[in-house]
């Protein structure tokens, strides 16, 4: 239990998908501008990355390994990922219709964001070898990255009131931004240990 | 004119064929790097084993009370040492160590980081030999303790300015090891020091 | 004919990736590697080359075949074979560059959600000549290696003091860590992309 806490805390905070690995920072710089639909697209990103970081570890385990298939892991993950999200499409679509209104949108830009190849790839790198903990951490990563792009798209609705200078408007002061954010997260570090 | 029929089966044997030519060349690359990655890495391993038992020719891993170990022979392939990983948690992620220890397990001969992802120029230089070589020579009978200077303890390990948790994460890995195995290595090779403290 | 026809583009092209269209500072595409791998020099360099190779790979083919396909089943194939070349990139680099390898870690594989990649390939390739899609490919891939190679320099150099792991500035310089650290790839891609912002206002004003 205090194994899996300390796998969640530090996929959420110390070393966060966004600010550590630099995981999903398309949408973290493109997306993030208004808090609402930051926080959809992180629901959206954090769901995927559960289902798949659970299944490819699964396929990794059960299937790639005993068959000596490793070297398919990439192309097997990506079609994993790609499977997940559009059967998440069709079913949140079919059942679960105001959900759908609200994340909908963001569900297909999913299978390129980097966080959740990234969650499924260092799932095994960290060698993790229970369901449990491939489950925590994926679900802790996708925390981690919904928790980031909120942040930022409230700091940036912020910073569109800010007179900034013109060279550095837009994408310069938002990497600024993250810079210090990723400072901030820093202050985690050491929480883990005893 | 445009024949769908037509249009479908070479769109199909376009893509069949495309497969079987990314699968076959996924294959060759398989068959032909296979060995040799597998063998990186099991070289690193020895490296690493080999690093930090001084006189070691060879190493062949074996498992004592359920922990993995090496067995280090020297030249004429006697027994000269052993290594066994160990891992902690430290400021940033996990600590990944290989430790050295005499034949008879009764006191440290090296360490080395395998793996670490602390900071840069801070954490990072517990893989610096200042910090290691403290551990070399030391006996296994206490475990290690962090010390600041002008402290002492039985078996003392200075840490490092502004790593004092990646510090402590060496010697807590580095402690719990030893004290897995240090009675079963002991028993082991001399039944009699089984009654030893 | 259709090589007469197509050669200027190709060069237009090739140019466009370096500067004007490039990756990195104008089109904002595959900043996670940008990010997470340019800390040093070497690094750098293996990513932008490992990204190159799979994006000429993945151009050609597309080039090739896409004509032939319907939209649906594009996507399929352009996964497939990005996926293969990236398999294959990150087997050589284990094989042959070990310790490279270990340091990029997951960054190798993340090639396949490489925005670049995906985006040329839809942009371009699908719908030029063979010449013209690998010209695009080398003039993106170049102007990738130079957005990462300008952020290894002035990370390693200010970090480490470094280049290319020879120490350069004198002994006694202490290292920034902060440009070794995450907080410092944001940093300094901030800073070098509003310093481009600014000559080319200049530029611009000066006209």
């Amino acid at each position: 239990m205090l194994d899996l806490l300390l796998i969640g805390l530090s996929a959420a905070l110390i070393n966060n998908f966004v600010l550590s690995y630099f995981m999903g920072i398309c949408p973290f710089l493109g997306v993030s501008r208004r808090l609402d639909s930051a926080f959809g697209m992180g629901a959206a990103v954090t769901f995927v990355m559960t289902i798949s970081g659970g299944l490819t570890f699964l396929l990794q385990q059960y299937a790639l390994i005993p068959l000596g298939l490793q070297i398919l892991q990439y192309v097997a993950f990506i079609f994993v990922i790609a499977g997940t999200v559009q059967f998440v499409e069709l079913y949140v679509q079919r059942f679960f219709e105001p959900l759908y209104r609200a994340f909908g949108v963001y569900l297909p830009m999913i299978t390129t964001n980097c966080a959740v190849l990234g969650v499924c790839l260092l799932v095994w790198s960290k060698s993790y070898n229970t369901l449990a903990q491939a489950l925590t951490f994926s679900f802790f990563g996708g925390v981690g990255f919904t928790l980031a792009i909120v942040i930022m798209a409230g700091l940036r609705e912020s910073i569109d009131f800010a007179d900034v200078p013109a060279p550095f408007r837009g994408t310069p002061i938002a990497l600024f931004v993250a810079a210090i954010l990723s400072m901030a997260f820093a202050g985690f570090a050491g929480m883990g240990s005893q | 004119m445009f024949n769908p029929i037509l249009s479908f089966l070479r769109q199909s044997w376009l893509v069949l064929g495309l497969a079987s030519g990314l699968s076959a060349a996924l294959a060759g690359v398989d068959f032909a790097l296979r060995d040799r990655i597998a063998g990186n890495s099991q070289q690193r391993l020895e490296t690493a084993v080999l690093d930090v038992v001084p006189d070691g020719a060879s190493s062949t891993p074996v498992t004592i009370a359920g922990v993995t170990m090496y067995r280090v022979t020297d030249d004429s392939a006697a027994v000269c040492g052993w290594a066994t990983p160990a891992d902690g948690r430290g400021f940033q992620d996990r600590i990944r160590l290989m430790v050295g220890l005499s034949k008879d397990g009764s006191h440290v001969t090296g360490l080395t980081v395998l793996e670490s992802n602390e900071t840069p120029g801070l954490g990072d230089r517990i893989q610096q030999p200042q910090f290691r070589d403290q551990f070399v020579g030391q006996s296994t009978e206490h475990p290690f303790a962090r010390v600041k200077p002008g402290e002492s303890a039985p078996a003392p390990v200075d840490a490092i300015t502004g790593a004092t948790i990646s510090s402590q994460a060496v010697i807590t890995a580095v402690n719990s090891q030893i004290a897995l195995i240090r009675q079963e290595l002991a028993a082991q090779l001399d039944p009699s020091a089984e009654s030893q403290p | 004919m259709s090589s007469l026809h197509g050669l200027p583009e190709a060069r237009a092209r090739f140019v466009r990736g370096w500067f004007t269209e490039n990756p990195t500072y104008v089109q904002l595409l595959g900043m996670c590697p940008t990010l997470a791998v340019t800390s040093t020099l070497p690094a750098a360099v293996t990513m932008a080359v490992a990204t190159g190779v799979v994006l000429l790979c993945s151009n050609i083919i597309t080039s090739l075949i896409s004509r032939q396909l319907q939209p649906h089943l594009r996507i399929l194939v352009y996964t497939l074979t990005i996926a293969t070349f990236v398999t294959i990139v990150d087997r050589l680099l284990a094989a042959f560059a070990p310790a490279m390898s270990r340091q990029l870690g997951p960054y190798v594989p993340l090639i396949i959600v490489n925005c670049i990649i995906i985006s040329r390939a839809e942009a371009c390739a699908s719908r030029q000549n063979l010449g013209t899609a690998v010209a695009d490919a080398l003039g993106q891939s170049g102007g990738f290696l130079l957005g990462l190679s300008s952020l290894g320099i002035v990370r390693e150099l200010l970090g480490s003091g470094s280049l290319w792991g020879l120490p350069v500035l004198p002994e006694n310089y202490p290292g920034m860590l902060i440009f070794v650290l995450p907080a410092g790839a944001f940093l300094t891609l901030g800073s070098l992309s509003g310093a481009l912002n600014a000559i080319r206002m200049r530029e611009k004003g000066t006209q």
